[in-house]
């Protein structure tokens, strides 16, 4: 027994003696987390951001007369549009359509004949919009002319519904001052406690993250000491190959759960991450993942001949989980609950968000019955992996 | 010469030789990059599942569902109450969830602003859009409720009455617009799609990287500079031979993608084939500066990742880089795949190379340095076993 914690002694110090064992384990993480929170964090709306640059639009009066659609002509003279639209008059569809495609104009809208006296008489007219090349621009214009359309078509709809009496007074309430307060309020998803925040999603799928790349340390270790032919010499000392094998594992393990409680501790203090009200049962979802690591990586390395073939395993595997359990990006919706079930990640990190939101005690056991057979089963497959090929020079 | 072609097709031999090797780096890779790029394409066919739930007594709240079901880009699905609206958000059966609460269209009526409540677990491009669109549609009940009390000042009742005929009628949506698309712009997965390519290259340049080191803490290149061989013979075909390996692996990617899931990549192969090409120089290129400087092959994949991840993130693979903030747009300009991204982008809506050559000569210098300082760095004599 004592033999298993010298090695794992040893272990530990050679991984604390290397320097980009140390970045890579303890501040990589947590660029990682401060990355993620600070590119999500602006809200990015039309307005309010200053960086937009205007968008050329190219306007066709197919009437030929901007007159006819006096409504459209006012309000592309109105200032509202300053910073957003810069509207070039054009002289034909063809002509404007050859300007997007050329890059002269951002977009294009089309005004139908006779725009204004249709809207008077509460006919249907319809502004046609022309994309153009940039998907920013688009959506700026887009909305722009949408809120403009909008305005008009409540007020043909008041006008028809309401009658005549309704014209009156829309064109003595011509513009309401519309307000910038937001018209939706985002909830909190809170059951109690701190509010959450989208950073915190992107903070435990990162830390699960980590977790499972901890692997590529047991299948250095295992590889190196072979690599090194350290391992022959090791074969004389009076360390049994077990003990060996599990001072090794029980080094690392003891690595990864620094990490997992530095990034814990570190994102909470430095980005204000909240990690939820159970932290016993974090702990035991995070041990649990570190055992689900080590062994998988433990059965990789058995069968692999080189570090390079177990390190792409691992990697990938990490990687692949990672991105199909939706840590990395947004995944289609029903993603999530189909192939994101065969991973790893997925149960550790549901339950990790769910103790975040201080979800009651059932809705997390179903998971922590899930990660233990995981944990179970792999385990089993590792002990008997090592007992069939076991860990020779 | 042919000394240059020994060595580099040594490399692949020793890389791909085997089929093992071919099947640890070209197939498996090459699969994992087809199947992702084939999930983040298929994602422009599916859309947003949007969950909501409305206890809404009036019209206004049932209208602004039908005006958002309207713009075809989510699926609505409804929920019963409140609390089930969260536990289907945390178990993300929808990318973000709307709560209307029960007193909306009267508090509309009094010529408030109410709020709609929006639940979401992560904020993403599609609950940003959502926003905006609750954003406008509110912004048009209130107007038309404004029109109704200035209209008149008859009952309540009444007024309930006007306004339910009033978005009744502006459902029909007699003024509005037609959008002509000609696919001008660059598909938006399409860029998540290169920019996941690009995340995995990188990683797989390095397994060739990780060769020339193996051969240096294995003592090799001491003999082979002990060869009547020159120095930038081995670097150059070296060099060569990673390069080959890359270009087999883009190969394959491409053929997997285009082929077989039959990915829409919106922009000529060749064209793709050589930004990725250019790219991979990059790569090959902080590769083998990383290894330079590093003593020990174990360590140099580590570094690679504490490199690899946090580029890609800023450079765009995994979010437009429209969605960030100023300054982390400008630190983008700083990594190579937001140039590789920007190439691909200008060339799917037809850029001519009077704008191309910028990303090129970007990407070109980047390669050029980091290679120069990746060769001067790995040098034989370092060859000690470090930990």
């Amino acid at each position: 027994m004592a033999n298993i914690w010298t090695i794992a002694a040893n272990e530990l110090r050679m991984m604390f003696r290397s320097r980009s064992v140390m970045l890579n384990t303890f501040l990589l993480p947590l660029v990682l987390i401060f990355l993620l929170g600070a590119a999500l964090s602006g809200v990015v709306g039309v307005k309010g951001d200053s960086s937009i640059d205007p968008v050329r639009v190219a306007v066709v009066y197919t009437g030929g007369d901007p007159q006819e659609a006096s409504a459209v002509a006012d309000f592309m003279k109105s200032p509202e549009l300053d910073g957003y639209i810069i509207p070039v008059e054009s002289s034909s569809r063809d002509e404007a359509e050859s300007g997007l495609r050329n890059g002269k104009y951002g977009y294009a809208v089309i005004v139908p004949q006779d725009f204004d006296g249709k809207v008077q008489r509460g006919q249907e007219v319809k502004l046609e919009y022309i994309l153009g090349k940039n998907s920013m621009d688009n959506t700026v214009a887009g909305t722009v002319f949408d809120n403009f359309l909008g305005a008009i078509n409540y007020r043909q709809a008041a006008v028809q519904a309401l009658g005549p009496q309704a014209a009156v007074a829309a064109a003595a309430a011509a513009e309401p001052a519309s307000s910038r307060e937001t018209a939706v309020k985002l909830g909190d998803l809170n059951n109690g406690g701190q509010s959450y925040t989208a950073s915190q999603y992107y903070a435990a799928s990162m830390l699960l993250m980590f977790l499972l790349y901890s692997g590529l340390d047991v299948s250095g270790s295992l590889f190196g000491e072979k690599d090194r032919h350290t391992l022959y010499r090791l074969g004389s000392t009076p360390v049994t190959g077990r003990e060996l094998f599990f001072g090794k594992i029980l080094g690392i393990g003891i690595v990864a759960a620094l990490q997992c409680a530095t990034i814990i501790i570190l994102s909470n203090l430095l980005f204000g991450v909240y990690w939820g009200n159970r932290p016993w049962l974090l702990i035991l979802f995070c041990l649990l993942m570190i055992v689900v690591s080590m062994t998988f990586s433990i059965i990789v390395s058995m069968f692999c001949k080189t570090l390079t073939t177990a390190n792409t395993i691992v990697n990938f595997v990490t990687v692949g989980m990672t991105f199909l359990s939706g840590g990395m990006n947004p995944l289609p919706d029903e993603w999530v609950h189909s192939v994101g079930l065969f991973t790893f990640n997925h149960w550790a990190m549901d339950s990790i968000i769910r103790m975040m939101l201080h979800s009651g005690l059932s809705q997390l056991l179903p998971n922590l019955w899930v990660m233990s057979l995981i944990a179970l089963v792999l385990l089993g497959a590792a002990i008997f992996s090592y007992r069939k090929v076991g860990y020779h020079a | 010469m042919h000394k240059i072609l020994a060595i580099a097709w040594n490399m692949i031999k020793r890389t791909i030789g085997s089929r093992k090797g071919l099947l640890i780096h070209i197939l498996v890779p090459s699969i994992v990059v087809a199947g992702v790029i084939f999930i983040t394409g298929g994602m422009e066919a599916s859309n947003p599942v949007l969950l909501y739930g409305n206890r809404d007594a009036g019209t206004a709240g049932g209208h602004l569902i039908a005006e958002l079901e309207r713009t075809g880009a989510y699926t609505l699905k409804e929920v019963k109450d409140e609390a089930e609206l969260k536990e289907a958000v945390i178990a993300q059966e929808g990318s973000a969830g709307l709560w209307i609460p029960a007193d909306y269209t009267a508090n509309i009526l009094q010529g408030n602003r109410p709020q709609v409540g929006m639940y979401e677990l992560r904020t993403s491009e599609s609950s940003i859009l959502v926003k905006m669109k609750v954003d406008t549609i509110v912004s048009e009940m209130t107007a038309a409720a404004g029109l109704i009390q200035a209209a008149d000042t008859s009952g309540e009742a009444d007024q309930t009455a006007q306004f339910a005929a009033v978005l009744e009628q502006a459902r029909e949506h007699n003024v509005g617009s037609i959008r002509t698309d000609y696919d001008l712009y660059p598909r938006q997965t399409l860029g998540v799609a290169t920019g996941m390519t690009l995340l995995f290259l990188m990683n797989l340049v390095s397994s060739t990287v990780t060769q020339i080191l193996k051969d240096r803490t294995g003592r090799t290149m001491m003999r082979m500079f002990s060869a009547p061989v020159r120095a930038y013979e081995i670097t150059l075909g070296n060099f060569l031979g990673s390069c080959m390996v890359g270009v087999i692996q883009i190969l394959v990617v491409l053929v997997l993608g285009k082929w077989v899931l039959r990915y829409d990549y919106e922009v000529p192969m060749t064209f793709y084939f050589l930004v990725l090409a250019t790219f991979m120089l990059v790569a090959m290129g902080i590769a083998s500066t990383i290894a330079g400087l590093l003593r020990n092959p174990k360590n140099a994949g580590m570094i690679n990742m504490l490199i690899l991840t946090p580029t890609c993130m800023l450079g765009g693979c995994f979010w437009p880089l429209s969605i960030m903030p100023e300054y982390m747009q400008k630190a983008a300009n700083f990594v190579p795949q937001k140039w590789a991204i920007q190439a691909v982008d200008l060339a799917s809506t037809g850029g001519g190379w009077d704008v191309l050559w910028q990303p090129f000569a970007v990407l070109g210098l980047m390669a050029a340095i980091l290679l120069v300082i990746g060769s001067s760095v790995m040098r034989p004599s370092e060859a000690s076993i470090g930990v």
